[in-house]
Formats: C-alpha cells, structure tokens, sequence
C-alpha cells in the first residue's frame, strides 16, 4: 500500500491533492475533504480554528493512521492535515484511497477520518468572539471510533 | 538544561518551552510536582520523544514533553 501523509502549515488546495492522486489500476478512488466552520455546533461564531501540534511525533501519528488503513486492501492512502491558525473555509484535512472497488475506497476514507478525529496527535483551540475554548473529542467522535473495533 | 515542551492548553498557561538547569538530573514525578496541573491520570511525558514512566530520571541533554489530552484532528 502506497502511504502519503503530510502535515502542512499553510493552507493548501484539496482539489490539487485529489488531482494528484492518481493510481493505476484502482478501479475506485474516495475523498473527503473537512472545512472550518464558520460557526460551532452551538452557532456561536469562530474567527479561527488554532490546532497545535508536536514538531515531530504529529506527522508520525498521521503516518501511523494512514498505514492503519491497510486492513481494508487498499492500494493507496493520502492524508494531508493542517496545523497551525486557520480560517474559517479553509481545508482543515483532505483523506483520499485508492482501490480496486468502490466499497473499500468507501469504508477505508470513512475509517481514517474516524481514527484522525480521535487519535491524530493534536490540540484544537476554537477562537470565538467571547473567547478562546479549547476541544476535546466528544462522546460522538469516540463512538464514530468504536465503529471499527474488532 | 533539561528542556520541558508543553502543547495546547498546558503551552497557553506555562509557555511553550521551559529549559531547566539540574545538573544532577531530575525524576519525571518531580517535574510534575514543579509544574502546576500536570496529573500524571490526564497529562502523558514523553522523554526524548518516548512515552516514559514517572519513575524515569531525566538528565541534562534530554527533552521532556507533557501532552494534556489529544483533541484529534
């Protein structure tokens, strides 16, 4: 399985990641792509998203998702996550797999974003107009997580 | 030094990074008691980029990080 996963400091174009992210013989490729909200689930207004990292070990625990992805028998990965101060609108994360059918392609995309929401190695600050408030994963993320144990 | 790395909210309230001069080296469990809030049931040490037991002794050269809980991506 072909493993790309970056993390990146400036804003990037997921349209870009996906059009590079070509596989001969997949027959299948998925995507997704996370924006910053404008807004909290509450609908108190964010000016800006902070997500901290460690210099080494984030891009190693990227690293390690996207490799975990292997279980579903896909032949590419690619994980690009941001870090850093972001605007609301601009791509947070992009997943893309590629495989030989779509079902795979499907369920490989769905499982890595639930595996970056909880296990990927960041702190998240939402920056509201009444002040910053930092994030935890919620009872919904660990849940999604708990989809895919064995 | 001995530098200690902190993250998220723990970088908000005791900066970033904080070098330490212990020539005789210090254990992980008394670094958490040095700093505020840093129980050891919700704040994870990495030493030298290793997950590390509190019993552990760091010496000058090393690098401590305290990591409060992840937030995911």
């Amino acid at each position: 399985m072909r493993i790309d996963a970056r993390l990146v400091h400036e804003p990037f174009r997921p349209e870009a990641e996906l059009a590079g992210f070509a596989d001969d013989g997949a027959g299948a490729i998925a995507s997704f792509t996370g924006l910053c909200r404008p807004a909290t689930k509450d609908g108190d207004a964010v000016t800006s998203l902070f997500l901290d990292h460690h210099p080494r070990l984030t891009e190693g625990s990227l690293h390690d998702i996207a490799a975990s992805a292997e279980r579903f028998g896909v032949n590419a990965v690619r994980i690009v996550h941001r870090c850093g101060a972001i605007a609301p609108g601009e791509a947070i994360v992009f997943v893309a797999a590629a495989a030989a059918h779509r079902r795979a392609a499907f369920d490989a995309v769905d499982f890595l974003m639930d595996r970056l929401k909880t296990d990927a190695l960041f702190w998240k600050r939402e920056d509201r107009l009444d002040g910053p408030r930092w994030i935890e994963p919620t009872e919904a993320d660990r849940a999604d997580r708990a989809r895919w144990n064995d | 030094m001995i530098t200690i790395g902190f993250y998220g909210r723990l970088a908000e309230r005791l900066g970033r990074q904080v070098d330490l001069d212990l020539p005789d080296g210090v254990s992980l469990s008394e670094l958490r008691a040095y700093f505020d809030g840093l129980d050891a049931d919700k704040v994870r040490a990495l030493v030298n980029d290793e997950t590390a037991l509190d019993d552990i002794w760091v010496y000058p050269g090393d690098r401590v990080d305290f990591l409060p809980p992840l937030s995911g991506g």
